[in-house]
């Protein structure tokens, strides 16, 4: 891990003064967008996934109105500038599996996320590698995650190229009957509401991708070539 | 660049565009801050962090902002567009072919769908065009979005998967056209 302060740091902190300096915003503007950054994970939507799971009722709100829906899960879409993050706004749409339907998202165009609801995007979601590829050959980039569909399926990508973000709703596994919403909400990961993952009794956790290792590792001896 | 900066360096770059092209910083003012800012944070690493040392605290009154954060506050975006554009061209279930028009500049209408023939399967809401909202054409009237579903089949010659997979996404009315085949 590299100990020295970056030129991105030394840039970034050189316009944060600037801006303060020109009534862009002030220090504590930037420390409540900061926490607010900092807050967000997965646990809101994977509790929808869950609540919607359990209740007709509320699935059916979620569908119809998933911005109101986000809020009985304590996620308003329009935090913090009160009219929603620049590159998240505020229309969240649900697509809901179904026996012969497999959603999974992408943002070709950049990495268009639901950010408010369902935390930061991986790091692989963001690669040119998965973008380009989920859209020509989906079915060989869900294999590579490790989730192989039926030909009977419709694997359907869905390119959040606009102002609508996506989050899946994937259909409840069995053996799951009588869980709690908790139970259920541990087993929705962030990859099942990509869409690269099937949610499963005991898996709480999302692919680990194989990682290569350096074969000549920077150590922190920095006198060392 | 796209491919050298990393991810967030690339959000850090376009700050430095924005800031500078609504006038807000001056190249000048930037590189000095920067000069400044590196000569304090010499020597130091991420166990003495460096912190942001405004020198004064401007006026917030001054500032030219976007209109968002008198119209659409509390509506939210793209809510706060709701109303402006003109009747929907489309409906759903109307067949569409994606336009291939020029790309100069800047396109949210994705290079591998234009010419494609597709349905309406959501309208969806109005907005800004992309080509105008990214050079803060806020002047200019929004139009329709919608949702529009693609077979792969028809998206790529050799899609190798079955016949009823597909393919959404989200387009301006703009980069729409009526399919007659």
């Amino acid at each position: 891990m590299v100990e020295e302060i970056t030129d991105f740091e030394v840039l970034e902190i050189a316009l944060r003064e600037l801006a303060i300096e020109k009534g862009l915003f002030t220090a504590e503007d930037h420390r409540q967008y900061t926490e607010f950054a900092e807050a967000m994970g997965p646990t809101p939507a994977s509790r929808l996934v869950a609540k919607a799971w359990i209740d007709p009722a509320f699935k059916k709100r979620a569908l119809e109105d998933p911005i109101a829906a986000s809020l009985e899960v304590g996620i308003n879409w329009l935090n913090p500038t009160g009219f929603g993050t620049p590159s998240d706004f505020t229309a969240l749409h649900i697509l809901e599996d179904t026996p012969t339907l497999h959603h999974v998202v992408t943002c070709t165009l950049c990495s268009c996320y639901p950010r408010p609801i369902l935390g930061n995007s991986p790091e692989w979601y963001r690669t040119p590698n998965y973008r380009r590829r989920i859209v020509r050959t989906p079915r060989q980039v869900l294999a590579e995650f490790g989730l192989f569909l039926s030909p009977e399926i419709e694997v359907r990508v869905e390119d959040s190229n606009s102002k609508h973000r996506f989050l899946v709703l994937p259909m409840r596994p069995d053996g799951t009957e009588g869980w709690s919403e908790e139970q259920l909400a541990a087993i929705v990961t962030r990859d099942c509401m990509i869409g690269v993952a099937l949610p499963k009794p005991g898996v709480t956790t999302n692919a680990v991708l194989p990682v290569h290792h350096a074969s000549e590792p920077i150590t922190n001896n920095s006198t060392e070539k | 660049m796209y491919y050298g900066l990393p991810y967030y360096g690339r959000w850090l770059w376009a700050i430095v565009r924005i800031l500078m092209e609504k006038q807000h910083i001056t190249l000048g003012e930037l590189v000095e801050r920067v000069h400044s800012v590196q000569e304090r944070a010499s020597g130091r690493t991420t166990q003495n962090p460096l912190e942001a040392e405004p020198r004064s605290i401007g006026n917030e009154n001054t500032v030219v902002r976007n209109r968002h954060h008198k119209e659409a506050v509390g509506k939210g975006d793209p809510q706060c567009y709701k109303g402006m554009a003109d009747k929907a061209r489309f409906s759903v279930g109307d067949k569409v072919r994606v336009r291939n028009l020029p790309t100069i500049l800047y396109s949210r209408t994705q290079e591998y769908l234009r010419g494609a023939p597709g349905t309406i399967t959501r309208v969806t809401y109005e907005s800004l065009a992309p080509e105008d909202e990214a050079f803060n054409r806020e002047d200019e009237k929004p139009e329709w979005f919608y949702i529009v579903r693609f077979k792969m089949a028809d998206l790529w010659k050799s899609y190798a998967g079955p016949p009823q997979d597909t393919l959404q996404s989200e387009i301006v009315e703009r980069w729409l056209e009526p399919c007659l085949a």
